[in-house]
């Protein structure tokens, strides 16, 4: 089952889970407006399609997963006031990160600038061995505007995300994954068959376990400890009531009532 | 590596000098306030304890000095780095060492909790494990495994660590400067606040980027398919009347 074709972003849904293709292989898959559009929508449909139980994000092409913004359109701001309200109106990144549903980065080749900043948005990160990590904003006079100043220090800490952002330091797959960037390390014929099978994996959890993690985890990112604690608790008890619940609804054959 | 060696290095690298108080204080300052200041490097080494420069206490401790400044700030680091030493390097944003270079606090072993930074520079940059085993044991850290934590990013033959210090520098030197000086505060700041707070102060320092004369220079490089210059560029001027 194929949703309605868009021009930079390819979108099928296999099984339970939702492919989602990043697909300008001509430019390594350059992250553009266009393509922040058709990204928009596509997480949009995938944000109220029940059927979608994981999403698994790749970049089309030999070469590389993203070689990150398409600085070709960059410089065209009308007014910084403009910019700002175009940032939040559209949140691409924010609708990615929020996602109720798993979502998996599969990496190969070219990781750079947005490309690192778009997985690093993602629950989880596999690598093919020949991935190459790197963001090179400050060389072009720019700086990381996807959320990647925040999330790379926090997947690798303080000292080797300032290296990667002020000295342009480039990690490979190896790297990477001692760093905290990526979970699995695989050979890049492996990477179609093992990113699948993790989508799988994480499409048959218990949709309210994954959330409730999901939460618990941006508690311990955001909170002190001693509210993530409370929150940790109040989630588990929920979570403890919704099974009881779905026992219940199976038993009496009625549907889940959710709470 | 950088196509910028042949510029004034002293002029857009300053070195940082550590055994002189006022000299440091100084250049710290010039690292903020100077626009012409690109990047600073300070050369750590803990050879003896003299009882000069960052051995010296004094308020505000020279960690908490160094750390102020707006510069990114790479530092190298060789022999032992104990203590106020430590302190000092983890207030500097990117850290290479020598091999031999071998990392400790001794502090609590003397019944004195460290008080420029290391029980809380050293956890955020290492993680809170190997920080409570420094703090609780006075476990000295070798250089293989600081590279492997994190606490340096690159680990160089024996006194090596400091020219490539200078050649990170550079790299940092010929990269835009208010986009290095925002990149650095909206990690640091950015750290403190929960993430949905600090995406909004990436955003918001990307969009006031905007008007950096570097960043148009950047972009204009990009779409001719040459390297950005930004050399004799205005850049960023604090003192820019236009505000």
């Amino acid at each position: 089952m194929t949703a309605a074709p868009f021009e930079t972003v390819t979108y099928e849904k296999r099984g339970p889970v939702a492919h989602v293709v990043l697909d300008r292989p001509d430019v390594i898959n350059a992250f553009s407006v266009q393509m922040r559009d058709d990204l928009s929508e596509v997480l949009f449909a995938i944000r109220h399609d029940t059927d979608v139980a994981a999403v698994l994000l790749w970049g089309a092409g030999d070469r590389g997963f993203c070689a990150g913004a398409d600085l070709s359109e960059f410089g065209g701001a009308p007014s910084q006031a403009a910019a700002r309200q175009a940032r939040w109106a559209r949140d691409v990144f924010g609708a990615l990160r929020d996602l109720p549903v798993p979502t998996i980065a599969a990496l190969h080749g070219h990781v750079i600038g947005s490309g690192v900043e778009l997985a690093l948005l993602c629950d989880m990160r596999i690598a093919a061995d020949n991935a190459v990590f790197s963001m090179p904003e400050t060389y072009y006079g720019l700086i990381a505007a996807a959320g990647g100043t925040q999330t790379l220090p926090r997947a690798v800490r303080r000292g080797r995300a300032l290296d990667m952002l002020l000295a342009g330091r480039r990690l490979d797959a190896a790297e990477a994954r001692h760093a905290g960037i990526v979970q699995r390390v695989v050979a890049p014929g492996d990477l179609d068959g093992e990113a699948e099978r993790m989508a799988l994996d994480l499409a048959a959890l218990d949709p309210a376990l994954f959330r409730a993690v999901k939460a618990a985890l941006a508690a311990a990112r955001d909170l002190p400890l001693v509210d993530g604690l409370a929150r940790e608790r109040r989630l588990s008890i929920m979570l403890g009531r919704g099974v009881g619940e779905r026992r219940l609804a199976g038993a009496y054959r009625r549907p889940i009532e959710y709470i | 590596m950088s196509n910028s060696s042949d510029s004034k290095p002293g002029n857009r690298i300053l070195t940082i000098p550590v055994r002189d108080r006022g000299a440091f204080e100084a250049a710290c300052a010039d690292a903020t306030d100077s626009d012409a200041v690109r990047v600073a490097v300070v050369h750590i080494t803990g050879e003896a304890d003299d009882g000069e420069g960052y051995l010296e206490s004094g308020e505000p401790g020279m960690p908490a000095v160094l750390a102020a400044v707006q510069a990114p700030v790479v530092a190298s680091l060789s022999g032992r780095i104990d203590d106020r030493a430590l302190e000092l390097a983890l207030a500097a944003d990117v850290r290479v060492c020598d091999a031999g270079t071998t990392f400790a606090l001794t502090q609590p072993g003397r019944g004195e909790l460290p008080s420029d930074g290391g029980t809380q520079r050293l956890p955020r940059i290492v993680g809170p494990a190997l920080a409570a085993d420094m703090l609780l044991t006075g476990r000295r850290v070798t250089a293989p495994e600081a590279l492997a934590a994190g606490l340096v990013t690159e680990m160089l033959p024996d006194d090596e660590a400091a020219a490539r210090a200078v050649e990170i520098a550079a790299e940092i030197s010929a990269r835009g400067l208010a986009a290095g000086r925002f990149s650095k505060e909206a990690v640091l700041k950015g750290a403190d606040m929960p993430l949905d707070q600090s995406l909004r102060l990436e955003a918001d320092l990307a969009i006031l980027l905007h008007s950096d004369p570097e960043r148009t220079e950047g972009i204009d490089a990009f779409k001719e398919r040459r390297e950005p210059d930004f050399r004799g560029k205005p850049g960023y001027r604090r003192d820019d009347p236009g505000r």
